[in-house]
């Protein structure tokens, strides 16, 4: 008896670049995205080599009115990047920013009308941890079996993270779709 | 405090709720008495005749389908309809298609959502109350194959996980099949045969006091076959499974469709019609009046609020707010209710809920006790605009 064992379809590990990638799924989806939740502790702007920059990430986001939920640390000029990265979100009027000082965690989740994929994983979103640190990652799709762990996470970031003491409100989003 | 003490929220984090995450949300369906009245009675009715219920509920997204599949299946197990006299054997299954998935691809997820180890314990309970095996297997299952792949669930080694993927339809070698005394692959005579091996599970169930119902949900991924033999042979399935002498395997399948047109081809074509019955395609609408909107919200903060635990906080605090309405003060509640109810095709659930679930964060960054105008104006605008 030969029984093939592998992944299933719903859940795929990324032990290549896996924030990139998440970024390169979120720019190419064709897809209307309802909603992104980003939660990294460090945010760069994204640029020297990385295919899919900050900028264009927000000009998706503007174009196509995206809630999208941005929880990070309070940057620091330790990190000039992450500076820069959160005054470019600022300019957003779709993006609600908190600053959690206790964030360690990094998830990715991209919520489309009757899908969506998660990205669960060690990366931040910088281009020190794309280009240059082992990561690994792993993406959930919302589809089949993936749908529940889907929700979960949806739920810890769209709701838990930002309702704990901690995460602080830095700006709302302020237009309506 | 945290969030769940600041808005006395009872035994629950939040105001979401979600079925897949925490079962016990399965028990809630609010606003929509009449709709849940006119499912429960198409299901009474399917326990009598054909046997089991086979329905289709369709909406859009965000209306509640899921958590009418779940409310249905936590219907049938904690307040079970007199016509349904085994205890329900529930099935969740979320199906995920391809362009070319077939019957198969079908079948298998229905057979690993419904599991080797319950199929198992039904093949032992049969066992043990039966003087003879192969005539009580012969009276469910009407094939020589199925047959004695089921005996051999019961077998020594690895016969049993051989047996179970032959039944799931995996596609198994001719020295496994030899070994299971089998003569072919299931499928390899068509959809019929996975079909019988359904129904014939569904027999065995009621041998052992279960009603086997499957509950299947995103079913518009049907719409993402696009071979014609594929989608034929998906058809076919659901054909059988459709047939008046199914008696035994129920479903409730859910499918994004604005009308019963929209449906995936195959659901609206004329012979799955004929055999559903038309009465047994069910809409899940947006609720459709200010004043559904107003129960379905009414509804939702009586249950999910400590009711002693806001009153107190009331009364300590001097909110201006009454218990019906906590957290939202009257002004605010009227009007989350005006802006939910200014698009028809907005009044959904899922937007109503996190319009709620919004309005409370916003509430809590700006420690603020109650739910006020300003907050709802800014938050309701977002979700419904």
């Amino acid at each position: 008896m030969n029984i093939e064992t592998r992944l299933p379809s719903y859940l795929e590990i990324v032990p290549d670049k896996p924030v990139e990638r998440f970024l390169r799924m979120f720019i190419l989806s064709s897809k209307m995205v309802e909603e992104l939740v980003i939660v990294s502790p460090i945010i760069g702007m994204l640029r020297g080599g990385v295919s899919v920059s900050m900028n264009r990430v927000i000009e998706r986001i503007n174009k196509e009115r995206i809630k999208t939920y941005v929880i990070t640390n309070e940057p620091s000029h330790d990190h000039p990047s992450h500076v820069q990265a959160m005054t470019a979100l600022k300019q957003s009027n779709f993006i609600e920013i908190r600053y959690n000082e206790s964030l360690h965690a990094k998830v990715y989740i991209c919520r489309t009308r009757d899908g969506g994929f998660a990205l669960l994983g060690s990366g931040n979103l910088t281009e020190t941890s794309i280009q240059r640190r082992i990561e690994i990652g792993m993406i959930i799709f919302r589809r089949g079996n993936g749908i529940p762990l889907f929700q979960e996470l949806s739920k810890w970031g769209l709701e838990r993270l930002r309702s704990v003491r901690g995460s602080i409100l830095i700006k709302r989003m302020t237009l309506r779709r | 405090m945290d969030f769940k003490e600041w808005f006395c929220l009872n035994e629950r984090d939040s105001f979401t709720i979600d079925p897949q995450i925490n079962s016990e949300d399965a028990q809630f369906y609010f606003g929509r008495a009449t709709k849940l009245k006119e499912l429960q009675t198409q299901l009474r009715k399917g326990f009598i005749d054909p046997g089991v219920p086979k329905i289709f509920i369709y909406g859009s997204y965000g209306s509640g389908k899921t958590q009418t599949l779940y409310n249905l299946a936590y219907y049938l197990q904690h307040d079970p309809p007199k016509s349904l006299q085994l205890k329900p054997a529930i099935v969740h299954v979320a199906l995920e298609m391809q362009s070319k998935s077939d019957h198969l691809d079908w079948h298998l997820q229905l057979m690993e959502a419904l599991g080797k180890e319950r199929v198992s314990q039904w093949v032992d309970g049969l066992f043990n109350n039966v003087h003879n095996m192969d005539e009580a297997l012969e009276s469910l299952f009407s094939d020589y194959n199925i047959i004695n792949a089921v005996k051999n669930l019961r077998g020594g080694g690895e016969m049993p996980l051989l047996a179970w993927r032959w039944l799931a339809g995996h596609r198994l070698s001719a020295g496994d099949l030899q070994r299971l005394q089998l003569t072919r692959n299931s499928g390899d005579i068509g959809a019929g045969d996975m079909v019988k091996v359904l129904i014939g599970l569904g027999h065995l169930a009621e041998k052992n006091g279960n009603k086997l119902i499957f509950f299947m949900d995103e079913v518009e991924q049907f719409r993402n076959i696009s071979n014609p033999d594929c989608f034929e042979a998906v058809h076919n399935y659901l054909r059988q499974l459709a047939e008046q002498k199914n008696s035994s395997a129920g479903f409730i399948m859910s499918i994004f469709a604005l009308t019963d047109d929209e449906m995936p081809q195959m659901m609206s074509r004329g012979d799955i019609k004929n055999r559903i019955g038309a009465i047994n395609y069910i809409e899940i609408p947006p609720l459709p009046s200010v004043e559904d909107i107003r129960t379905f919200i009414y509804e939702l903060l009586s249950n999910f609020i400590d009711r002693k635990a806001a009153e107190d906080k009331i009364q300590q605090q001097g909110l201006a707010v009454t218990l019906d309405t906590y957290p939202f003060d009257a002004d605010a509640f009227e009007v989350l209710c005006d802006y939910a109810s200014q698009d028809p095709t907005k009044a959904l659930p899922r937007n109503i809920i996190k319009s709620i679930t919004e309005c409370a964060i916003s509430a809590w960054d700006g420690e603020k006790a109650v739910i006020d105008v300003e907050i709802v104006n800014e938050i309701a605008s977002l979700v419904f605009g």
